[in-house]
């Protein structure tokens, strides 16, 4: 995944993987070469034929495939989500403009999850998480994981 | 389910990337993975800023798959490139991609594959709808009401479009050449399987057995 590609063009994205697919998303004319604009995705060869383009987001530049669970050996579909948010920047991306964006990625994530239970969301979201733990009730299976692990090493 | 972490600064984002998190019961796999201790991913274009704005979120079942996550320092960017490594159970689960892949009668039903190129899409687009032939067809079909000789014709007309020279969007499965590139000696036949592999070998051996056994002369 790519972020910043501040292209459109998927031949230049590309151009020294031959064989790989390109999923981006288009660019604006007036943003092409601009800092922060431009997200792609590139799929190996060998995988190509299992990961299909389910949504792109051009307002929050998010582009969201389905991988067929072949790949992961699940009994159902992976879906990845590649996100770039813009940092926040006082009076070009204000807090405001940072929180419509989260809410329009959260509504997409919602929208995935529809489509399968396993979901990747990758990228750069400009976030400190710093030591906010993000663990709440919702992470059971996950506390649950990490103690199977524990007690395993 | 601590996680380990370097940069300790908090911004909006975060706090909102948490709240996503939670609320769609995905882990953030920022400093809880195998190999992520929360290390900066963005060091500037001269190495003098440190931050981590790049994160992984999982789900449960995929959390429990991930066995490594690498980062590494890359010239072109001025972040760091993160991989985050799967442990797949692909047991049994041979696809036209697996090493040794052999194409078996009834198993690869189509061996063409169609790949999308983008750049494309207005060649596609002016040889279908230049394919008056089977656009024909496919009204007779409507017509008629025959779902069948629709969808055939409906097939045959992304198919032509794909695999024209002037588009190049088809390809023939990798299992189709792989016996001829990886295999040595004769090509094997589709019908044989494990069970003549081992009959073949125990033949070879008898007659070794036998070579050794003859009498020299003879």
């Amino acid at each position: 995944m790519l972020t910043g590609t501040r292209t459109s063009d998927a031949s230049r994205l590309s151009q020294h993987l031959p064989g790989f697919t390109v999923h981006n998303i288009k660019l604006d004319k007036g943003n092409e070469g601009k800092n922060g604009h431009g997200i792609a995705v590139l799929v190996a060869p060998s995988c190509s034929d299992y990961v299909r383009v389910l949504k792109t987001s051009e307002s929050v530049q998010c582009i969201w495939l389905q991988c067929d669970k072949k790949m992961f050996g699940l009994e159902e579909d992976v879906i990845v989500g590649a996100a770039y948010i813009n940092p926040q920047i006082r009076d070009i991306f204000p807090v405001r403009a940072v929180q419509a964006h989260f809410t329009d990625l959260f509504e997409d994530t919602l929208g995935a999850f529809q489509v399968s239970p396993n979901v990747v969301l990758c990228g750069d979201f400009n976030a400190h998480v710093g030591k906010l733990s993000g663990v709440s009730d919702a992470h059971i299976c996950v506390q649950q994981c990490e103690q199977g692990r524990s007690v395993v090493s | 389910m601590t996680r380990t972490y370097v940069c300790n600064s908090v911004n909006k984002a975060g706090q909102l990337l948490v709240d996503l998190a939670a609320a769609t019961s995905m882990a953030i796999a920022t400093g809880r993975v195998v190999g992520d201790d929360g290390k900066p991913s963005f060091t500037g274009d001269y190495g003098d800023k440190k931050s981590r704005p790049d994160h992984v979120l999982l789900s449960p079942a995929l959390y429990k798959l991930v066995c490594l996550f690498k980062m590494w320092d890359t010239y072109a960017s001025d972040h760091a490139a993160l991989s985050t490594e799967f442990r797949v159970n692909v047991v049994g689960g041979e696809s036209a991609n697996t090493k040794h892949h052999v194409c078996r009668i009834g198993q690869c039903v189509n061996n063409l594959v169609l790949r999308w190129q983008h750049e494309k899409a207005h060649v596609y687009a002016r040889h279908i709808s230049e394919n008056m032939e089977l656009l024909a067809q496919i009204d007779e079909a409507e017509r008629a009401g025959d779902v069948d000789k629709l969808a055939f014709c409906a097939r045959s007309l992304i198919v032509q479009a794909a695999s024209s020279r002037a588009v190049g969007m088809s390809a023939q499965a990798w299992c189709v050449f792989k016996r001829e590139r990886s295999r040595k000696g004769p090509l094997n036949p589709v019908w044989f399987d494990w069970e003549c592999w081992e009959k073949r070998k125990k033949f070879i051996e008898a007659v070794n057995v036998v070579m050794r056994n003859m009498p020299v002369g003879h």
